[in-house]
């Protein structure tokens, strides 16, 4: 906490904040060309993810024996491994993107009552922020998934759930410093009320800082889902996730390792991707979190 | 520092009661236990009776409170897979997760505290930013991915260890190192923005400038001065650790509590799911209080704002 009070920058690292790192970039990259492949998986994936041809099964990527039918092997049913990595990608993004979506509306929300109505309200909400941080998320997702079964729209809820209390946090903590600031003094005076204070005034100018949490987020939650998958109580098939993949390609790990791995490496590529990516904007954005 | 015990003991006392409730309205929520209980096909009358031996036709209050002198007493209902209480269940799996927690635990720390204080010490060179690729690249593989790994290499293409099973002491080597990881560049990342906070202070330039070695100045009068957001995250790092147990565990069968909650879950026993929610609540609501109370040890000034009557 006294890191906000420090000074944010250090002069030696200024001339990194200035220029995007090639690191950065092929991060920005691998993020966008992402969002592609799950807008177009479509017309990008050869075959759709579901077609078995049990002639071509468990063959491997073209550059360890494969022919360049099947660029990435196809797995124990003999489905093409890359049009089932496309469109994995797809559902992984969209539940990752509608989950912290909901996360952030909901954190915010509850974190903007909490910094307005003061009192009781704040109380209860910040005790529920306690709760959810005290206990691992993932338990309590399972639980909820053990007494209310695995359905799609559960899972992204779930998913969606995961990290609101950060939101809550961060974003009572910047209005309650807003409501102090000479800005909204000044408007206040002029005779607006709370409400139109919070939306025009005070979100504009705590919304980069929400987007940092955002990206920040965003691993977390693309983690937790394929997790789930991975231990078969997340996304079910006939529907397909990346983590989904990865857990059944384990049981095939000594005939067929491109199963397993492939999924993974995405995984991972996109995960530490938004690291870097979320870690850049905070610098940009928000030298105040530079330290947190 | 009695008051500050007191308020973050009732603090604690509450969250664990929310995490109780919670669970009392989810079991109710989703839907009626005589039913899952017993066959499909059986007599309304048979469902009649059974929920009244439950206690389940009484006012909720009611219910909601003989649940919770259950819960004081320890009768946290029977697993319905293996028909014997289901705390009996869980506990018997509890000694093989603290195992596998507490050995990653150690190698998180072991590797991240250095490795951290390590790149503050040099920060801006080499040494720096390979410990924080490191440690953002520990941090962002996931647990079932780094395990598959370990286990295609190692077991697989190498056949130097084995790939699941709890027998021997080289069965702990790759769950170990899989949970410990993630921790450990946690660890590191925080080590390192403390230390360098640290670092820059005035008392360590004196220490410095007097002639103190720097091995001394980091371990005598940088570390101890580092001490509470490292204490802080690895607080935090076990409610990691206990997601990435469940998934540790799993991949590779390692007999825990992990991964008993991940096939009562499969399994819908309801009975061992909530034992292991509240259990795993409660270790981590009384391992925050005990980071709570370290940091009054650590630090004075906390120890006094708080009797000065501002928590938190």
């Amino acid at each position: 906490m006294s890191a906000i009070m420090t000074a944010p920058t250090e002069t030696s690292e200024m001339p990194q904040r200035r220029r995007v790192s090639l690191l950065v970039m092929l991060a920005i990259g691998w993020l966008a060309a992402l969002l592609l492949v799950s807008i177009f998986a479509d017309i990008l994936a050869p075959q759709h993810y579901t077609q078995q041809n049990l002639m071509f099964r468990l063959k491997p990527p073209v550059l360890w024996g494969g022919s360049w039918n099947y660029p990435l092997g196809t797995d124990n049913l003999g489905r093409d491994m890359l049009s089932r990595i496309i469109y994995a990608i797809r559902f992984s993004m969209l539940i990752a993107l509608l989950g912290t979506m909901i996360g952030a509306l909901l954190g915010t929300a509850l974190g903007a009552v909490a910094a307005l109505a003061r009192g009781l309200v704040e109380e209860v909400i910040m005790m529920m922020v306690d709760v959810q941080a005290a206990v691992p998320f993932i338990v309590l997702a399972l639980a909820v998934l053990a007494f209310f079964g695995n359905a799609f729209s559960l899972v992204i809820l779930i998913v969606g759930l995961d990290g609101w209390e950060r939101y809550a946090r961060l974003t009572r903590g910047l209005m309650l410093g807003a409501k102090e600031s000479g800005y909204v003094t000044a408007i206040r005076m002029l005779g607006a009320g709370s409400v139109r204070v919070t939306l025009v005034h005070i979100l504009p100018n705590i919304v980069s800082a929400l987007v940092v949490q955002v990206t920040l987020n965003f691993p977390g939650t693309i983690l937790l889902e394929t997790s789930l998958s991975f231990l078969g109580l997340g996304v079910q098939p006939p529907l397909t996730s990346l983590g989904l993949l990865l857990g059944a390609g384990r049981s095939l790990l000594i005939n067929a390792w491109w199963i397993a791995v492939l999924p993974g490496l995405v995984i991972v590529l996109t995960t530490l991707s938004m690291s870097l990516f979320g870690d850049w904007l905070r610098d940009r954005l928000d030298p105040t979190l530079a330290h947190s | 520092m009695a008051r500050l015990i007191l308020i973050k003991s009732i603090r604690a006392l509450l969250t664990v009661m929310i995490c109780v409730t919670f669970v009392f309205i989810i079991l109710r929520v989703a839907g009626d236990p005589v039913r899952s209980l017993l066959p499909d096909d059986t007599p309304p009358a048979v469902l009649d009776e059974y929920r009244e031996r439950l206690g389940l036709d009484r006012p909720l209050v009611e219910q909601y409170l003989n649940y919770v002198v259950a819960i004081a007493q320890g009768d946290f209902g029977v697993s319905f897979t293996e028909r014997r209480p289901a705390i009996e269940v869980v506990r018997e799996r509890i000694p093989a997760t603290l195992q596998l927690g507490s050995a990653a635990m150690a190698l998180a720390l072991l590797l991240g505290l250095p490795l951290g204080t390590l790149a503050a010490f040099f920060r801006n060179t080499i040494i720096d930013r390979a410990v924080m690729a490191a440690a953002v690249f520990g941090h962002s593989v996931p647990h079932f991915f780094l395990g598959i790994v370990l286990i295609l290499l190692f077991a697989m293409e190498w056949r130097l260890l084995p790939s699941s099973g709890y027998t021997t002491w080289q069965h702990m080597i790759l769950p170990v190192f899989t949970l410990g990881t993630a921790a450990a560049g946690t660890i590191a990342r925080f080590a390192r923005t403390s230390m360098v906070e640290v670092l820059g202070q005035p008392f360590v330039r004196t220490a410095l400038g007097k002639g103190a070695s720097r091995l001394h100045v980091i371990t005598r009068h940088a570390l101890p001065n580092a001490a509470i957001p490292i204490v802080t995250v690895i607080g935090f790092q076990l409610g990691g650790l206990v997601g990435g147990a469940l998934v540790t565990e799993t991949v590779f069968a390692w007999p825990g509590v992990g991964r008993l909650l991940v096939t009562a879950v499969g399994m819908r026993d309801l009975a061992v799911v909530q034992t292991i929610v509240l259990l795993v609540a409660t270790t981590m609501v009384g391992a925050n209080y005990l980071v709570d109370i370290a940091y009054g040890l650590l630090d004075p000034r906390i120890r006094a704002s708080n009797s000065a009557g501002t928590p938190q």
